[in-house]
């Protein structure tokens, strides 16, 4: 049976109390994960491994943050994502809107770009490849 | 110096779970002088036995071929302090493991009453990052004095070539 947004949303906001260690009402569609809830790099890990027991879906390194083109010579020039980079950032991260850092793409901000809203697509995506 | 906080493996299944004992002795200077007018264990020193014991658990299932550290305590939840007398039962099974890591749940018993509850990831360091953990015939030593090559065939499966060994909790 597939599950309504709101029901995909309070999944994750559990993941992230979870994971977080937050109080319910600090989580909100628009919060980013690592500037407005404080998530660090190890907290990904975390989150991803609860993921993948919440919603019984499988996340492959690298689906979720695509550190593999972030750390690649052919895609980031002076610590910014060249223009092919960002094109295929767009092709890994559906779920996540890249406008604000498509505008100025420097490799250091990416880390705060993913949003509440944006694991939620995420998710969604997951269960819909998987139904 | 070395970092013991378990004093034996009692039980092991490869990939699976393990179980170790500590026991708490007033002879321990950290549990005399942790807390004025009363000896205990500090409970810190509880959850770096049972990231050890997971630890090596997590290390084990990958036959010692990552470096593991303990990244994270994602939670933990003490039901009191440990005593001198007390045995400690540590038990961690693995509940999720993969490339990049392990989540492990571990309990800590006394005589069958809960004593904490935590939940720990462990994260392989990626090539590149930092030195070796531990000299390879440290690794085997420790892993003998612990017990460990009684329960799981460490000759065969951990030699002193290996370069990349395991966990960090131990070494300080």
């Amino acid at each position: 049976m597939s599950q309504s947004k709101e029901q995909i949303y309070n999944k994750l906001r559990v993941v992230l109390v979870d994971a977080l260690g937050l109080d319910e009402d600090e989580v909100n569609p628009d919060a980013t994960l690592v500037g407005d809830l404080g998530a660090e790099s190890i907290d990904f890990l975390d989150i991803v491994y609860n993921l993948e027991k919440t919603f019984d879906v499988q996340i492959p390194r690298g689906e979720l943050i695509p550190d593999d083109i972030l750390t690649n010579a052919e895609f980031v020039q002076d610590g910014r994502v060249t223009e092919t980079g960002v094109v295929k950032l767009k092709q890994r991260m559906p779920f996540a809107d890249l406008s604000k850092f498509e505008s100025n793409p420097i490799v250091q901000d990416f880390g705060n770009l993913l949003t509440v809203n944006d694991m939620c697509r995420f998710v969604e995506g997951k269960l819909k490849k998987a139904a | 110096m070395r970092w013991f906080w378990i004093d034996k493996f009692v039980e092991f299944e490869s990939g699976q779970r393990a179980v170790a004992i500590k026991n708490v002795t007033l002879a321990e200077t950290h549990v005399s002088d942790y807390l004025p007018g009363r000896a205990a264990l500090p409970v810190s020193l509880v959850i770096e036995g049972l990231a050890q014991t997971g630890g090596v658990l997590v290390a084990e299932a990958n036959r010692f071929e990552h470096r593991v550290v303990l990244a994270k305590i994602s939670s933990a939840q003490f039901e009191r302090d440990p005593v001198p007398g007390d045995t400690l039962r540590y038990a961690v099974r693995i509940e999720q493991l993969d490339d990049q890591g392990a989540i492990v749940h571990g309990d800590a018993e006394v005589n069958r009453e809960s004593l904490a509850q935590v939940k720990l990831i462990f994260a392989h360091l990626s090539v590149g990052i930092a030195a070796e953990l531990f000299r390879p015939t440290d690794l085997i030593q420790m892993l003998r004095l612990w017990n460990l090559s009684e329960l799981v065939p460490v000759s065969t499966r951990t030699t002193p070539s290996i370069d990349h060994s395991m966990t960090g909790p131990f070494r300080r």
